[in-house]
């Protein structure tokens, strides 16, 4: 409750000039038509592609979902609390091989016993992601302690120490043989594609790859959002403190060993969010998939989208997912580029690796907003000749 | 609230306060108290220890020995975050704002101890939390208002002026709804105009909350102009402690500190 | 018991190697405030033009050692002036990012230039080994250790005793002061960038020499376990970075050698190992053993 005692306030209560400066500009306004329009467009666009687009696309979608709602965590964490972390594809796997055990029927029939709880997949899923989040918490305690640039380093172990133990806790993990994933399924529905009976819509056959794009396109939006809510909420503010101004943070009244700690249980949730994803979109999991180079993807995403911009995430994330299957895809018709084997020319997945990295090092020496910034002047210009064009 | 019984009361204690960091002794067996709705300034050059005493009444040192009463409630061993809760709220001589962000987050920072929105339902967006974010807003931009920063409520906090942004400090303490201030230095950087009207602002402010207010100053004129106490620390050790007019006419601190000399004196120019 | 006394002294120079990185590492730390994980790339360009010009076998080895050190040394100041230095102003975390960004591109060079194929170093050393007192143990190793304590020795005296080595001293520990006096930090930082691809390049040579077949992709991963030796010593201490290096190696070294009664930890807990214990020491001292304790508690 705000105290009433004091007179303080009371003495000078003039109403307060709701002068809307240039700043307010950069904060989220979800009433200007250019970024209705926007939104509107994306949303319609993403739920027709099924309809449209072939299995490859929709594969690369499902990829690009997982890899979204991964670098949402590693965007809060790096952006909005400051911690920078190698750790995240050791939480991806958790919520990856976290489903596949508890959603898969116990067997051993072939490679050797493998362990499973054949729970209902969704009750699966959402015991993997809380998996993931204890999973953070219990590394919090050097988390929390550490300053930023030592977590990043000392992050890294959670990658070899995570991979080490996916080769070899055989009985869970299947070790490098991987395990197969059980398909998800809601109470009634199947997201796989049936034998038995298939499912039109439109006239188009739906399968496992246009049914999990629609659960991948949900839960994408959903983890947008609560992570767009935190942002602009008190505990993404204090947050904030913590990152720029730990000791004065701790002096307003945050407890910033424990925000710290929250900050990344919270990224690690989403991470274990983004490994079911992963895990539904592979049908296989295996160890090799959540080494360093997938940490390092992550971290690229969140810098080329913009360090904590959720929005930026999404575009990092579909840039990055996107860009080697593309160039993959038409290698034969890109100049220098090769197909992978033939020697001496580029191919599509050194040529991806190398814009990753030649884009981080522009963006972060001249637009370290990355490409939310870019796009936020663009819209601010599309929004003047929007104004000039109704004014004309 | 309870109506608070006399003005006299101590309502901060520092007793014995040790302060070492690597064989200097930065603040040596200090104690003073200060009283409910009173005034207390902490003078002394620089590097007396002033600073360091801050620190350890908001938990940012623990001092080696000593303790600090807020209330009956010892502060020495809270960390800085316990010590909020209790209602100490400070500004801080070297400007610790988030810079990037408008003067209304800013100053909502301040209102952490007050609000209980969590991560979940902050991820939601409940109707609680919502509230709870509105109700908070009405009081910080009042606050604003008294302090005369209605007007910059959106503007990036790294934006404003220096003054402005000391001003800011000063709110976003206000927020916490403090039952005890702590201000480092309000005045630094101020011209004489401008400290004047500091002055008057820390009165009114202790006017109207009615907590004591601990303060450390440089400028002499606002020290002994609105203080009801000083305390005197040189080389971490304290050497006086009074009203402004006892401190003025000490001896010990016109030799060590304020020299000899009539037109250095303090109280001119108040 | 000679079996110990064989892992520990072939831990120790594998530990000097790791000591070359992480001083490196820590170096540029202290100098500059960033952490470069762009370390492994600097070693890679070195390991890579020393076999490439030995292979080819037009000039002498330690010509190509000398090449080696000297290409990385140069990339390193090319990646400080053209890209750390115009970041100054801006958050060590910022930076450090932006050095993942150069390593990818290096790296993904490098192998690329690999293609699958392991580039053997063609060392004079071989897979020669020395015995003395009834210990057995590779001349590369050996030759590891004599570099690696000299190295170590040599950067001591000239960090104590010369003008740079002062100046950087002063820089790690009061930025402000020190350019009061005079001191041109961003010089201090390039020197340290220099020396520490020098000295990575140098190190390099000794991951990719027998014991290891060549210069290969995974060579990198060996530069990683300069990180946790970097960490254990305390990322701001040079002395830790060369106890912390030792650590690492003796660690990997006796878990590789007694991988038998630890089958429990599971294959190849070895290359674990380093984080294993870095984890360890920062649940004790989240600075590293050696490293500045913070003086606010929060």
């Amino acid at each position: 409750m705000p105290d009433s005692r004091s007179a303080l306030g009371v003495a000078d209560s003039a109403p307060v000039a709701p002068a809307r400066s240039a700043v307010a500009a950069s904060r989220p306004n979800p009433r200007r038509p250019v970024t209705i329009v926007a939104v509107l467009a994306a949303v319609l666009v993403a739920l027709a592609i099924p309809l449209y687009a072939d299995r490859f696309w929709l594969q690369l979608g499902l990829f690009a979902f997982a890899s979204t709602v991964a670098a949402l965590g590693l965007t809060l964490l790096l952006g909005q609390a400051g911690q920078l972390s190698f750790g995240h594809p050791f939480f991806v796997a958790v919520g990856a091989y976290g489903y596949t055990v508890l959603a898969s029927r116990p067997s051993t029939a072939g490679a050797g016993h493998r362990l499973g709880l054949a729970l209902p997949p969704a009750v699966a899923a959402i015991a993997a992601v809380l998996l993931a989040g204890v999973a953070g918490l219990l590394f919090s305690p050097i988390a929390a302690r550490l300053r930023g640039i030592y977590l990043g380093i000392a992050s890294l172990g959670l990658v070899f120490v995570g991979q080490h133990i996916l080769f070899n806790a055989e009985t869970l993990t299947g070790a490098s043989n991987g395990r197969g994933v059980p398909a998800f399924a809601l109470p009634g529905f199947r997201f796989d594609t049936s034998s038995q009976e298939t499912l039109y819509v439109f006239g188009v056959p739906f399968g496992r790859e246009e049914k999990l794009w629609y659960l991948g396109l949900a839960v994408t939006v959903a983890a947008y959002l609560c992570a767009r809510n935190l942002i602009h909420s008190r505990p993404g503010r204090s947050l904030r403190a913590v990152r720029d101004r730990e000791l004065m943070a701790g002096i307003m009244g945050v407890p910033v060993t424990r925000y710290k700690a929250y900050a990344f249980a919270l990224s690690s949730m989403y991470a274990g969010l983004g490994g079911v994803l992963t895990a539904l979109a592979f049908g296989r999991i295996v160890p090799d998939t959540f080494g360093l180079d997938l940490a390092v993807q992550y971290l690229v995403i969140v810098v080329i989208g913009g360090l904590g911009s959720p929005a930026g995430a999404v575009a990092g994330a579909l840039f990055v997912t996107g860009l080697p299957a593309v160039l993959d895809r038409y290698a034969a018709a890109l100049p220098g580029l090769a197909p992978e084997g033939s020697p001496g020319v580029i191919s599509p997945a050194v040529a991806a690796q190398l814009t990753f990295g030649i884009t981080v090092i522009i963006l972060l020496l001249f637009e370290p907003g990355g490409v939310t910034a870019v796009g936020r002047r663009l819209r601010r210009g599309a929004d003047r000749a929007l104004v000039r064009a109704r004014r004309s | 609230m309870s109506a608070r019984s006399t003005a006299t009361e101590a309502e901060l204690v520092v007793d014995a306060v040790t302060v070492r960091f690597a064989g200097v002794t930065a603040l040596d067996g200090v104690s003073f108290t200060v009283g409910a709705a009173a005034i207390h300034a902490v003078i002394g050059p620089n590097g007396a220890g002033k600073s360091t005493l801050f620190n350890v009444v908001s938990g940012a040192y623990r001092p080696a020995c000593g303790s600090v009463r807020f209330r009956g409630a010892d502060l020495t061993r809270l960390r800085p975050h316990r010590i909020a809760r209790l209602g100490v709220a400070r500004t801080f001589q070297n400007i610790a704002l988030l810079a990037s962000e408008p003067v209304e987050e800013n100053l909502m920072i301040g209102r952490h101890r007050l609000t209980r929105t969590g991560f979940v339902a902050a991820a939601l967006r409940t109707p609680p939390a919502r509230r709870e974010d509105r109700r908070h807003r009405i009081r910080v931009r009042e606050i604003a208002g008294f302090l005369g920063l209605g007007d910059k409520l959106d503007v990036a906090a790294g934006e404003l002026s220096y003054g402005d942004q000391k001003r800011v400090e000063i709110a976003r303490a206000l927020c916490v709804e403090p039952a005890l201030l702590l201000l480092d230095e309000p005045a630094a950087g101020m011209n004489a105009h401008e400290t004047a009207a500091m002055g008057r602002l820390i009165r009114d402010i202790r006017d109207d909350l009615q907590i004591p207010v601990l303060l450390v100053e440089h400028d002499m004129g606002l020290v002994m102009g609105i203080a009801d106490r000083v305390t005197v620390l040189d080389f971490g050790k304290r050497l006086a402690d009074g009203t402004p007019a006892e401190i003025q006419h000490d001896p010990a601190v016109q030799d060590a500190y304020l020299g000899t000399d009539d037109s250095d004196s303090p109280g001119e120019g108040s | 018991m000679r079996l110990f006394l064989e892992l520990i002294v072939s831990g120790l120079s594998l530990g000097a190697v790791y000591a070359l990185l992480a001083l490196g590492f820590v170096m540029v730390f202290k100098a500059s405030g960033v952490v470069n994980f762009a370390h492994p790339a600097l070693l890679m360009i070195g390991a890579y033009t020393t076999a490439r010009l030995a292979a080819d076998g037009h000039v002498p080895f330690v010509v190509a050692i000398l090449a080696g050190v000297g290409l990385a040394a140069v990339a390193a100041l090319v990646v400080q002036r053209l890209l750390v230095y115009p970041m100054a102003s801006r958050s060590a975390i910022t930076v450090s990012v932006m050095t993942i960004g150069v390593n990818l591109v290096i790296q993904t060079e490098i192998i690329r230039r690999l293609g699958v194929d392991i580039l053997p170093m063609r060392d004079p050393w071989g897979a020669r080994v020395l015995t003395v007192a009834g210990v057995h143990i590779p001349q590369t190793r050996a030759a590891a250790l004599v570099v690696g304590v000299a190295l170590i020795g040599a950067f001591f005296v000239w960090f104590k005793f010369s003008i740079w080595g002062i100046a950087m001293r002063a820089v790690a520990d009061d930025p402000e002061t020190a350019a009061l006096m005079g001191i041109r930090r961003a010089r201090v930082s390039a020197l340290a960038w220099t020396l520490a691809g020098a000295l990575a390049a140098v190190a390099g040579l000794f991951l990719t020499v027998y014991p290891t077949s060549g210069v290969a992709p995974a060579s990198a991963a060996a530069a990683l376990r300069a990180f946790p030796a970097a960490i254990i010593g305390g990322l701001d201490s040079t002395g830790g970075a060369i106890a912390g290096g030792l650590i690492v190696g003796v660690a990997e070294v006796l878990t590789q050698g007694y991988a038998h009664d630890l089958t429990f930890l599971g294959q190849g807990f070895d290359t674990v190992m380093p984080y294993a214990v870095m984890v360890a020491v920062l649940l004790v001292r989240p600075s590293g053993l050696f490293g500045t304790q913070e003086l606010h508690r929060a």
